[in-house]
């Protein structure tokens, strides 16, 4: 609803013409600070009331009075103090509460000591929370530390086995590498043993033939 | 001062039953050089109820509970009996409104209107409700205004029979005002205010399309609004 919709709907919601979802959109309407809607509904309110002043005067039965007033000493005789309580259904006019705080009605010794007793309680309730709550909080924090500093350690762990598992990888190859060298050697010495072996044979060989006469023809 | 106890109640009470017979015009001069009397030593105005009066019935003073009685019991009564058109359950309203005050279920908030317009309108409130609980039992069909037909009144019955000139000049002027109002607005407000009854249902009542029945209501009530208003700033002027 625009608020020129709204503003329209203000002498029917006055007089109690609108409908149930209308009526909470224009309640949330005036609980959300629209001052004109509020001046005008306060115009149209104060003469809805003054409709039953037109009325035939019609007064009540006589013994409605004392009917009243009795009641109201059996109640303060049974309830002695104690509140009845509220109603669940709204009266009229409500929501204005939450616009215009109600003046602080005036108590009894007897209220003015069971609120002082309640404040008091809930004070008390309120450090005790207080306090609770703080405690919580920096042991939430203190956990919430404890959990960041083990993830970090985590994934420090992690980067280790990693590089762990890589240097592992390398000295593998590595020590294959130094099996296939250390095979070639053994190939290359054998190689050598057999030569000078032969070298050997050839120096005997030689020096044999340097021993026998030389042959002229 | 409880007007029943009043030591010039006969003679008003002789004089209300012999202006009774007359017309309305005359009755109301009557009623209000009486008043004039009566406002001398008792302050009975339902429209000039003090804050204070209620804030004393919310402390507990049982004296207030019964000057306020006495100051609002018949236009509350005349409220309740309008919307529920019977007698008994109007008066079961009343009780049970002034106990909740007394038992201070309900506060009154000087921010939200005069005393007699926060009690209207919880013994609106209290009085639709029974209609509407007493309509799931068996559905309603509203029938033609009561006001001014045999509603059980009874002269000289009751303590604020005699109104007071406040008052009376306040009926005066919302009658002359709801007088100016054509029949079709008139109906539309009554429906909705005594009824209780959403702007749907009015409508289906009337036999007139929504729309109609919306514009019908805002133009009254805005008429009504103009014509008390400048009565008000008028009134505050002097």
């Amino acid at each position: 609803m625009t608020h020129d919709e709204l503003a329209a709907a203000v002498p029917l919601y006055a007089v109690g013409a609108l409908e149930r979802v209308d009526r909470q959109t224009l309640e949330a309407h005036l609980l959300s600070g629209c001052i004109a809607c509020r001046t005008t509904l306060k115009g149209y309110q104060s003469v809805a009331v003054m409709l039953p002043f037109r009325l035939n005067i019609t007064p009540p039965p006589r013994t409605l009075k004392g009917k009243i007033m009795s009641s109201r000493v059996s109640i303060a005789a049974t309830e002695s103090g104690v509140q009845s309580p509220p109603r669940s259904s709204l009266e009229p006019g409500e929501w204005m509460k939450h616009l215009f705080p109600p003046s602080s009605p005036p108590i009894t010794s007897y209220g003015r000591a069971l609120g002082i007793v309640i404040v008091v309680v809930l004070t008390i309730l309120v450090l005790f929370g207080w306090n609770a709550s703080i405690q919580v909080n920096e042991d939430r924090e203190k956990l919430a530390e404890l959990q960041s500093q083990a993830e970090e350690t985590g994934a420090k762990m992690a980067i280790l086995q990693q590089q762990l598992s890589e240097r592992e990888e390398i000295l593998t190859q590595a020590r294959e590498e130094l099996q296939c060298r250390t095979a070639e050697l053994t190939e290359v010495k054998d190689q050598l043993i057999q030569r000078e072996a032969e070298l050997e044979e050839l120096k005997v060989q030689l020096v044999q033939g340097t021993r026998r006469p030389a042959r002229i023809p | 001062m409880e007007l029943s106890a009043h030591p010039l109640r006969d003679f008003f009470v002789e004089c209300t039953e012999s202006a009774i017979v007359l017309t309305d015009q005359r009755i109301i001069p009557s009623i209000t050089t009486i008043n004039i009397l009566m406002d001398t030593s008792s302050q009975l105005a339902a429209s000039t109820i003090d804050p204070k009066l209620v804030a004393g019935v919310t402390k507990g003073e049982h004296h207030a509970l019964s000057q306020l009685y006495d100051q609002s019991s018949t236009v509350l009564f005349s409220l309740a009996l309008r919307i529920l058109g019977n007698r008994e359950e109007a008066a079961d309203v009343l009780h049970e409104v002034y106990l909740d005050i007394w038992r201070k279920v309900v506060r009154y908030d000087v921010g939200r209107g005069t005393p007699i317009a926060w009690l209207i309108s919880l013994t609106r409130s209290r009085a639709i409700g029974r209609v509407r609980t007493r309509d799931l039992r068996t559905p309603r069909q509203m029938g033609p205004s009561i006001d001014g037909v045999q509603t059980g009144q009874v002269p000289g019955e009751g303590s604020d029979f005699f109104d007071s000139q406040a008052d009376q000049a306040l009926r005066n002027l919302v009658k002359e005002a709801w007088r100016n109002l054509p029949h079709r607005q008139q109906q539309a407000v009554e429906l909705a205010y005594y009824g209780g009854l959403p702007e749907t249902e009015i409508a289906a009542q009337l036999g007139q399309p929504v729309e109609t029945v919306k514009t019908c209501i805002v133009q009254g009530m805005s008429q009504l609004h103009e014509l008390l208003q400048s009565y008000w700033e008028q009134d505050e002027a002097v």
